[in-house]
């Protein structure tokens, strides 16, 4: 039986997790590595790790820490953030990324989606996007979601699958922070333009978002906030999602 | 022991090398020419397709060394790409070493690739099966699987889509379409009995 992907997000900049996991002092501790390998003993299905990789120290820092969390994790790992060319691809994926996460040079340069699937194969490339509803459609912006883009929703989408993209990240910015729930209307009008797998990113802030998005079919749900709060744990998440007959792999 | 990792440029060999020394195997690299002496046993690893994989094994100079550590029945274990390779052709006309006779069909499945974890059924009385409790869950990531000629040969299988052998072997050669290096402790236990049970 195919069981859906709980999937952390470590936010770090300059080789520091930005926001931790509370009960854990890991705001303090900082250290990225720590955490995913925390993630990973805990029962995550796999990770992302955001890093914002600006500089040629920035990269050397990021290559260095992935270099070290993927000795001490056995689980997926994809590493995105700031990624412009193929070299900073290959030095991720030699570093011990699984996949990397491409969004806002994907935009500016669709070939690199392309390159990128060719030499590492497409399963390894995935496209990051973040949308936000205007009236009637998606829109997607870029930079963080703070450039707009010509791109309507459903046909970035179908671009970027025609480029290569093995899987999508894709974010709704009217439901990230909100913690209101996954943001599902848009989750199912891209669901309709693709084939691949999605990860869905944006507004978990209890464990009846996380239900309510599975029994809607979602099978890949990024946590950030959630877990950062300390409130809630992966195998609490976990626990309860079995209580409530939602199927997710355990024993961990 | 000392297992040889066959790297011919088909994905990266991090989490592999990782998971040999959690199991306290001597990992080395094995890129090219004659297969590096000492060795117990070997890794075929690999994402992506076969059309060029078989290219680059003669290009690198492994095919003939591998195929010579096939005869000589020294254990492999085919991951993801490398169990395909273990057959005769794929779909898109690419050619497998042609050790177990079948094909490598792309995987019937409304979303591809099948990216994920999902559980393996272990044929009862196959080497590996009785020591998992239940049915495992494995991380896979693929869009074609193999399908064997010789039933016998199905280890487990797994449903995404349609019913595909997720494990074959056959006896030092042993292959599973998941990825048990990125698997957890699952993937750990799986190595290990096949460590136990076929290398040993």
């Amino acid at each position: 039986m195919y069981l859906p992907r709980i999937i952390p997000c470590l936010d770090v900049r300059h080789g520091r997790v930005v926001k931790g996991v509370k009960f854990l002092d890991l705001i303090d501790s900082g250290d990225p590595v720590e955490l995913a390998e925390h993630y990973a003993a805990t029962g995550a299905d796999e990770l992302v790790w955001l890093d914002i990789v600006a500089t040629i120290e920035d990269l050397q820092l990021a290559t260095d820490l992935i270099f070290k969390a993927r000795r001490r994790i056995d689980i997926p790992l994809t590493v995105g953030g700031g990624i412009r060319t193929i070299e900073q691809v290959e030095a991720l994926l030699t570093a011990g990324a699984d996949k990397v996460s491409i969004n806002s040079q994907a935009l500016a340069e669709p070939a690199l989606v392309s390159k990128v699937a060719r030499r590492f194969g497409s399963q390894c490339m995935v496209v990051a996007v973040d949308a936000r509803r205007e009236g009637d459609h998606w829109q997607v912006f870029r930079h963080g979601g703070r450039t707009r883009t010509d791109w309507e929703l459903g046909a970035w989408l179908r671009q970027a699958e025609d480029e290569g993209a093995g899987e999508f990240l894709l974010t709704s910015m009217d439901a990230d922070g909100t913690q209101q729930g996954y943001d599902l209307p848009m989750l199912d009008f891209a669901h309709q333009h693709i084939h691949r797998p999605l990860i869905a990113s944006g507004g978990a802030g209890s464990v009846d978002d996380l239900e309510q998005a599975l029994r809607h079919g979602e099978d890949a749900l990024l946590l950030a906030s959630l877990l950062h709060q300390g409130s809630i744990s992966i195998p609490g998440l976990k626990a309860e999602l079995i209580r409530r007959g939602v199927p997710v792999r355990w024993p961990i | 022991m000392q297992v040889a990792i066959v790297d011919y440029a088909m994905g990266n060999l991090g989490s592999l090398q990782a998971l040999a020394a959690r199991i306290a195997q001597t990992a080395v690299i094995w890129r090219q020419g004659e297969l590096p002496h000492g060795t117990d046993w070997i890794i075929l690893p690999g994402v992506g397709s076969l059309v060029n994989a078989v290219t680059e094994l003669h290009r690198r100079g492994l095919a003939n060394p591998l195929e010579r550590a096939y005869r000589d029945q020294i254990p492999i274990l085919g991951i993801c790409l490398g169990v395909q390779l273990f057959f005769e052709s794929g779909e898109e006309g690419g050619h497998g070493l042609g050790w177990l006779r079948g094909q490598v069909p792309k995987l019937a499945a409304p979303k591809t690739p099948h990216m994920g974890w999902n559980t393996v059924a272990f044929r009862p009385g196959t080497p590996l099966a009785d020591q998992f409790a239940s049915e495992p869950a494995f991380y896979f990531v693929h869009s074609y699987s193999v399908l064997p000629a010789d039933p016998e040969v199905i280890w487990g299988e797994t449903e995404y889509g349609q019913r595909f052998a997720s494990v074959v072997g056959q006896g030092a050669l042993v292959g599973a379409q998941f990825h048990p290096e990125l698997s957890g402790a699952q993937g750990r236990r799986f190595i290990e009995t096949f460590v136990r049970r076929v290398v040993a």
